[in-house]
């Protein structure tokens, strides 16, 4: 079918965001510095000075959110002995996506040997009827270290948003060394209103977050991981692995585990000044 | 008279072999099969600690939402993605790996693993090809739906047979915890039937693309029970 065959319904279509991103870094004099930067679209990454021999990436969707037929595209790799923090500048607004449309976010991490990446996003707010499929890969080279986060709010408590309809999936696959180490999938909807509510499921919380460490001393920070995360989640560690999984009424509460977490996993380093604060 | 001789006997041979799938699914699935299945409770004991799990009710909608948005499902298409693997002589290692990637605990991966491990070690007894092309150490609906599915067994049937196992075998531990009798755990599986079989058939008709769970609380349960003071069960 040849597209300008149908002037009226191309115009009549509304213009949808896409952006791509790609950044890779590599280790210069002792720091990890910008070997190539492309981006595209609505897609922008920023670079804020650290003190740190590491480098800090600020993505930013200049679109101001995503609704349905948007996509997103993300492309890190690291060098070896590379240390980068991956972080959002502010959190991802999924919006109501016309009805057989989605919005997807896919992110590629490729990490080289001897490097540590942490994949901060801020969290990922979803509106009512919202519809986003989103998709982490990570390939990790035998030594390298990953802190993986993703959090996502179903609808704002506070401005007495509710969830009926919102279809979501979540895919990670982590690699080492071309092994699967970890996998996730996560879907919910499209009648995710009353799934929140169910006691196995979500049992009535709003707000979740998913971290994976995946260093090779990890499970010494399991007791102490712990304790920051109280009753409202929990922690495990095998095979070189710890992953934690909170849930809370909302993103202001589930915060106040989450950052003091993010800091004990994050290897003794700062956290991006956006979570600090 | 010779159409008709066929006929006949592979009417014969349909019957025989479905009898044959039968006896084989209730061995295999049957709580006597040496796989330890009574000794995990898939974060249950740990529910039912926090007190979500206390009842009838409570204990029904929890089992209900891990077989249709919780593992139960994940394993339902691991389960029917092993057994076209074994349709097909396909290689198994990619679908291994993504088995035992998807554990969500250190239990859970524990759970899955020894009685994937344990059934391929019991199921020598019925000697079939597949054993050689499966890994040793492989996540259990891996292990049974290729083995369901090199003897021939039907999808739906063996999808039926091990999803009934696995929520049976919940409602036993939580019988033992759970002021709740043998009577009221065995309604619970006469109610879940049909979502047991719509389950079992919506994984024939879906691909690996369909994994995806929403089982959060399920799911941290599963790894608070690691800490659990007093328990009786692995998981």
């Amino acid at each position: 079918m040849d597209i300008l065959d149908y002037p009226l319904v191309v115009q009549g279509r509304a213009q949808r965001a896409s952006g791509t991103g790609r950044l890779s870094v590599r280790k210069v004099e002792g720091k990890t510095r910008i070997a190539k930067l492309f981006q595209e679209g609505c897609a922008k990454l920023r670079f804020p000075v650290v003190a740190e021999d590491g480098l800090e990436a600020v993505m930013i969707n200049s679109a101001g959110g995503l609704t349905g037929g948007d996509a997103m595209q993300w492309n890190f790799v690291l060098g070896d002995f590379c240390n980068a923090h991956i972080t959002t500048q502010a959190c991802e607004k999924i919006y109501k996506a016309v009805s057989g449309t989605v919005a997807t976010v896919s992110t590629h991490i490729e990490a080289g040997k001897g490097s540590f990446v942490a994949w901060l996003p801020q969290e990922t707010i979803l509106f009512e009827a919202a519809d986003l499929k989103r998709s982490l890969n990570v390939n990790l080279a035998a030594d390298a270290k990953a802190l993986l986060v993703e959090s996502t709010i179903f609808g704002r408590k506070a401005f007495g948003e509710t969830i009926d309809t919102v279809r979501f999936s979540d895919q990670w696959r982590v690699r080492q060394e071309g092994q699967l180490i970890h996998a996730e999938n996560f879907a919910i909807g499209p009648n995710a209103g009353s799934s929140l509510k169910r006691s196995a499921l979500f049992g009535d919380y709003r707000a979740v977050t998913t971290v994976l460490l995946v260093s090779p001393h990890c499970e010494q920070l399991l007791e102490p991981a712990r304790l920051v995360i109280g009753e409202r989640g929990g922690a495990s560690s095998w095979m070189g692995k710890l992953l934690v999984r909170m849930v809370d009424i909302d993103a202001y509460h589930l915060r106040k585990r989450l950052i003091p977490l993010l800091r004990l996993l994050n290897g003794g380093a700062e956290l991006p000044r956006i979570w600090s604060t | 008279m010779v159409t008709i001789t066929i006929i006949i006997h592979m009417s014969r041979t349909t019957i025989m072999i479905e009898n044959i799938a039968l006896l084989r699914l209730m061995t295999w699935l049957s709580p006597a099969f040496p796989v330890g299945a009574f000794s995990y409770s898939h974060g249950i004991e740990q529910a039912i600690h926090q007190g979500v799990i206390c009842n009838k009710q409570s204990l029904k909608d929890w089992l209900l939402d891990i077989l249709e948005e919780g593992s139960g499902w994940s394993d339902a298409i691991l389960f029917a993605e092993s057994h076209r693997c074994s349709q097909i002589q396909d290689d198994f290692a990619v679908l291994a790996e993504l088995a035992e990637a998807l554990a969500g605990s250190r239990e859970r991966h524990m759970e899955t693993m020894l009685q994937g491990e344990a059934f391929l070690s019991a199921v020598q007894a019925w000697p079939n090809p597949v054993l050689e092309k499966l890994p040793a150490r492989v996540a259990s609906p891996i292990a049974v739906g290729a083995v369901a599915g090199a003897h021939g067994i039907d999808l739906e049937a063996g999808l039926c047979a091990y999803l009934h196992g696995f929520i049976s075998n919940l409602i036993q531990g939580a019988v033992r915890l759970v002021p709740l009798g043998q009577r009221d755990g065995v309604a619970i599986l006469a109610e879940l039937e049909e979502r047991i079989q719509a389950c079992a058939r919506k994984a024939t008709r879906s691909s690996i693309d369909q994994l995806g769970t929403c089982a959060i609380i399920s799911d941290i349960v599963a790894m608070r029970h690691e800490t659990q003071y007093s328990r009786v069960f692995r998981s």
